[in-house]
């Protein structure tokens, strides 16, 4: 594991604590990895498919939402 | 082509006169048995027995006197990918492989399209940007097992299998099979059918654009949009950028017409008008490699507002991109006899209704060129039809009941709001099926019969079933992020403490060690987990309306006996009672708020609830018929009908 | 050229257009080569060929040596140079009658006549004002869209269905895609005239005073050949081509 370290101003620090929170997470941390994960693999989904390359081959498909 | 007709273009055509010397000095020997078999996705027996009885099916009527008819056990879960597969392989879902549109892979727990995959090249050249592929790749059937017709063609009968459903890519080429793919066939961008829709209009736009793509346009005064028409991903340039071309919209706001130049072509509508099938040429690499499609534009309004529909891009039968058809020139040979045609398997975009973005009327037009096209093509197959096996497979019924059961169901909650005009549509749609079917009765002579059958019938839609919701509810699966219980693929989820999840449309799955990529429930505890949630699930109780909108939950180890199910079967499939479905955030792994909800979609009938319930129907002019016949033995009969028996010895 | 081709294509009037763009390709195919032999030095051409001949073999033989094969190489590229200068002008004399012949063979089998199942659109150009609002009915089409003013670019457009489609604008009455009998010119427009449109642009009538051009757009024609599509430029090349070969060996013309 690589350690990162970053600033960020109170007023985010507060809604990042909020949010995290609100949903659910065990820390900000946890919160912060999550969101980071899904961004990425929406950039940069690499050799796999990305979720929006699977949402693009099923879209159409009357029978889902 | 009748052979008088054909003869006359022979000595008028120089390029005939070899066909004719080809086809020439053929004789097969056999008996020159024929059969014809209307595949008619979801035409259900309790309308038609309805229909009928109005006198709006006088011709089905007719084949039912001369011959039978069934209610046709259809498969579990009764979608129409495993429907179709069962009657192909004459096989259960252990065998051929589907178990629903959507599967989902246990090691990434990603979902993807059940019917067919694109596999990208193992090598590729790499130079400078561009990536030239050595080996691999390509698109791959995902149904196994082996088709009924295999009989056939090894002992020279003849099969044609118009628009078959589950068999794209079609299979390889044989000298007494015609086949031309359906059901699963993509459009040019790979997904099951993304229409483009341009506007000025910003109330249009908005980030729910499943089934599509809506592009912003602006006229800078001189009464000109320039759209931009996004096609496939360029495989051969690093990065897969989008290929694109570029159209430009003239508009006539005073006559309400549009003028679409797109190259050399230009063709004008008026508002509520279709073009003609246009061709686009999505370059990859210059002149060298050309990605061949077709699409049609919808003039939907032009003042106040600017809304240009483009359909899905197709892909071009007269000149295919991905192989739609065995052997290749089949596809251009209908196109050219038939004119083009969709050729993605869902062709009816009900997903532009279901957005807004068509209203019922615009829908109708659409769905109303596809079933002419349909009819066309139908007419042209037989046309030049001369023994063996035809099946030619009808998608009109399916997708528009769909669409319109609400029209007929006044306990639907759309039925007061959906416009009485529409109260006959789907009476109107069963006896234009009754017109082909009576086309067909004309081939009928002593050696000839037909058989009409369906893979399903079809229920209302009225309350949406959230069954992740409920099993997190229950206590099967643990929310961990609240906020993200709308977003598809679990994303709420916490898997370390989730025993069950649901994934497409009746599909439920253990979260099994070993197996599942955070899987927790052993192999020990599987079985008195799968046994809760089924009474669980089957105790359940709509507190609307009192009824339990789980009829069965069937655990597919005890409906399945002694198969090895592959890695990919779901553990369980939700049989639900008439009436409900499972909600559409359910299909892709959402987790709203609220167990049962009403459900608002045009979408209002279904087909993929407890198999008991939506049987499909089997009217024939074979007499002795088995009794209660299911889709399984279908194509065993066939066979048999077409080898004289030969098949049962 | 209208009047030549309408007489050399008669005898093909009820037939498949398929056999009068074979004919036309044939006898282009050995004209051709007949108009080559006649300006061409056939007796340069001949003693080239021969010395190139012996250059290679030359280099076959002295394989051993490679400042002899290089020499003879060196040779054997010059000699293709002036192999190319002595076929420039007959090659540039050919041309006129190539780009001739292509026009007439455009005008006449590159589009499948008018037809109610494909619809075809017409822009007109006006010269300094819209004049008339509306194009008359086709006489015997269908006239399916409204008809689309751009004021800006003084166009306008529209499209229809039908198996003949006369259309008035203004004062001018045109007939498109009438194809009776097999091989006719099939008129898709009108331009302004002079030389270059009666001999390049034979599918276009004199545009009327007011209008700049009419253009149309109406179904290719592609021609089945050998189980897959050709269009006319193809089946015009390959069948000239292999008549001009033919040609060439049997009146032993040098090439």
């Amino acid at each position: 594991m690589t350690k990162l370290k970053f600033k960020i101003d109170n007023e985010m620090k507060d809604r990042l604590d909020k949010v995290s929170e609100a949903g659910g997470y065990s820390s900000v941390e946890e919160f912060v990895l999550h969101i980071i994960g899904r961004e990425l693999d929406k950039l940069d989904p690499g050799a796999d498919e990305s979720e929006e390359d699977i949402r693009k081959k099923l879209e159409g498909l009357g029978y889902l939402g | 082509m009748k052979r008088r007709d054909f003869l006359k273009k022979a000595i008028l055509t120089p390029a005939a006169i070899a066909a004719l010397s080809a086809g020439c000095g053929k004789t097969t020997g056999r008996s020159g048995k024929r059969l014809i078999v209307l595949g008619v996705d979801g035409m259900d027996p309790s309308l038609v027995e309805s229909f009928m009885e109005r006198g709006l099916m006088p011709n089905t009527r007719r084949l039912k006197e001369m011959g039978s008819f069934n209610r046709l056990g259809t498969s579990n879960p009764p979608q129409s990918p495993v429907a179709w597969s069962n009657f192909i392989t004459g096989a259960p879902p252990p065998v051929h492989g589907i178990f629903d549109f959507i599967h989902r892979d246990p090691a990434t727990m990603m979902p993807y399209l059940s019917i067919s995959e694109v596999t990208p090249p193992d090598s590729t050249l790499n130079l400078g940007k561009l990536r030239l592929p050595l080996s691999g790749g390509g698109v791959n059937l995902l149904r196994r097992g082996t088709p009924f017709w295999d009989t056939l063609l090894d002992k020279g009968i003849p099969v044609t299998m118009v628009k078959l459903p589950v068999d794209f890519p079609p299979p390889a080429a044989n000298k007494n099979g015609l086949f031309l793919s359906g059901l699963g066939t993509p459009d040019v961008r790979g997904s099951q059918g993304s229409f483009t829709f341009f506007t000025d209009d910003p109330r249009s736009i908005s980030d729910n654009t499943g089934g599509g793509v809506i592009i912003p346009v602006r006229d800078y005064g001189d009464g000109c949009y320039t759209c931009r028409v996004d096609g496939p991903a360029n495989s051969l340039i690093e990065g897969n950028p989008v290929m694109s071309v570029e159209v430009k919209a003239w508009v006539d706001r005073e006559s309400k017409a549009v003028r679409i130049d797109m190259g050399d072509a230009s063709v004008v509508i008026g508002e509520k008008q279709w073009s003609p099938w246009m061709h686009f040429s999505f370059s990859a690499l210059g002149p060298i490699s050309t990605v061949h499609a077709i699409g049609r534009f919808y003039l939907k309004e032009i003042t106040p507002k600017f809304k240009l529909y483009l359909s899905p891009i197709n892909i071009d039968p007269e000149n295919p991109a991905l192989p739609i058809s065995s052997p290749d020139w089949y596809s251009r040979d209908l196109a050219e006899d038939a004119g083009l045609f969709y050729t993605q398997g869902f062709p009816e975009d009900t997903k532009a209704l279901s957005r807004g973005i068509f209203d019922d009327d615009d829908y109708l037009s659409q769905a109303n060129i596809v079933l002419e096209e349909r009819m066309s093509l139908f007419h042209s197959v037989l046309s030049r039809y001369q023994e063996g096996l035809l099946f030619f497979y009808f998608t009109s019924l399916d997708l528009n009941v769909h669409m319109f059961y609400r029209s007929m169901d006044p306990a639907s909650p759309l039925y007061g709001t959906t416009d009485p005009r529409f109260s006959g549509v789907i009476a109107d749609l069963y006896s234009r099926i009754d017109i082909a079917v009576g086309q067909a009765m004309e081939l009928l002579d002593d050696r000839t019969e037909i058989i009409l059958l369906s893979d399903h019938g079809f229920a209302p839609f009225r309350r949406s079933f959230n069954l992740n919701s409920y099993l997190a509810a229950e206590g099967f699966a643990d929310i961990s992020s609240p906020y993200e219980r709308n977003n598809d693929m679990f994303a709420c989820l916490d898997w370390s403490k989730t025993g069950a999840y649901g994934l497409g449309l009746n599909g439920l799955y253990i979260n099994q060690a070993g197996r599942e990529k955070n899987g927790i429930v052993t192999a020990d505890d599987k079985r008195s987990l799968m046994e809760n949630l089924k009474t669980s699930l089957e105790s359940a109780v709509d507190p609307l309306t009192g009824d339990k909108p789980v009829k069965n939950l069937f655990i597919l180890e005890d409906t399945y006996p002694g198969y090895q199910m592959p890695p990919w079967a779901p553990d369980m499939l939700v049989g639900y009672s008439r009436g409900y479905r499972a909600s559409w955030e359910t299909t892709l792994g959402a987790f709203p708020e609220g167990v049962i909800t009403d459900n608002m979609d045009p979408w209002s009938g279904t087909h993929c609830i407890s198999p008991d319930i939506c049987p499909g129907s089997l009217i024939t002019s074979v007499r002795n018929m088995p009794e209660n016949p299911t889709l399984t033995e279908m194509g065993s009969i066939i066979n048999s009908i077409l080898t004289d028996g030969e098949e049962d010895q | 050229m209208n009047t030549l081709f309408d007489l050399l294509l008669k005898p093909f009037q009820s037939l498949d257009p398929l056999w009068g763009l074979m004919w036309i390709s044939a006898l282009s195919g050995v004209m051709m080569i007949q108009v080559f032999k006649k300006t061409s030095d056939q007796q340069a051409i001949s003693m080239l060929r021969r010395k190139m001949g012996s250059r290679a073999l030359g280099m076959l033989l002295f394989l051993e040596s490679p400042p002899t094969v290089l020499k003879l190489a060196f040779g054997l590229i010059m000699d293709n140079f002036i192999y190319l200068w002595h076929l420039l002008k007959p090659m540039l004399i050919i041309t006129i009658p190539f780009i001739l012949i292509a026009a007439q063979l455009d005008a006449r089998y590159s589009r499948e006549p008018l037809n109610a199942d494909y619809l075809s659109t017409v822009t007109v150009y006006w010269e300094s004002s819209i004049l008339s609002g509306e194009p008359g009915e086709p006489e015997a089409g269908t006239l399916i869209s409204p008809v689309v003013t751009i004021a800006d670019s003084l166009e306008q457009s529209f499209s229809f269905t039908g198996s003949n489609g006369v259309f008035v604008f203004g004062a001018m009455g045109i007939d498109l895609g009438s194809s009776e009998p097999t091989g006719s010119i099939m008129i898709r427009g009108a331009e302004k005239g002079g030389i270059v449109q009666t001999l390049l642009h034979p599918w276009n009538m004199e545009a009327p005073a007011d209008i700049v051009k009419i253009e149309s757009f109406t179904q290719e024609k592609n021609y089945h050949i050998f189980g897959s599509r050709w269009g006319w430029f193809t089946v015009f090349l390959v069948f000239s081509s292999v008549w001009a070969i033919l040609g060439a060996v049997i009146f032993k013309v040098k090439v």
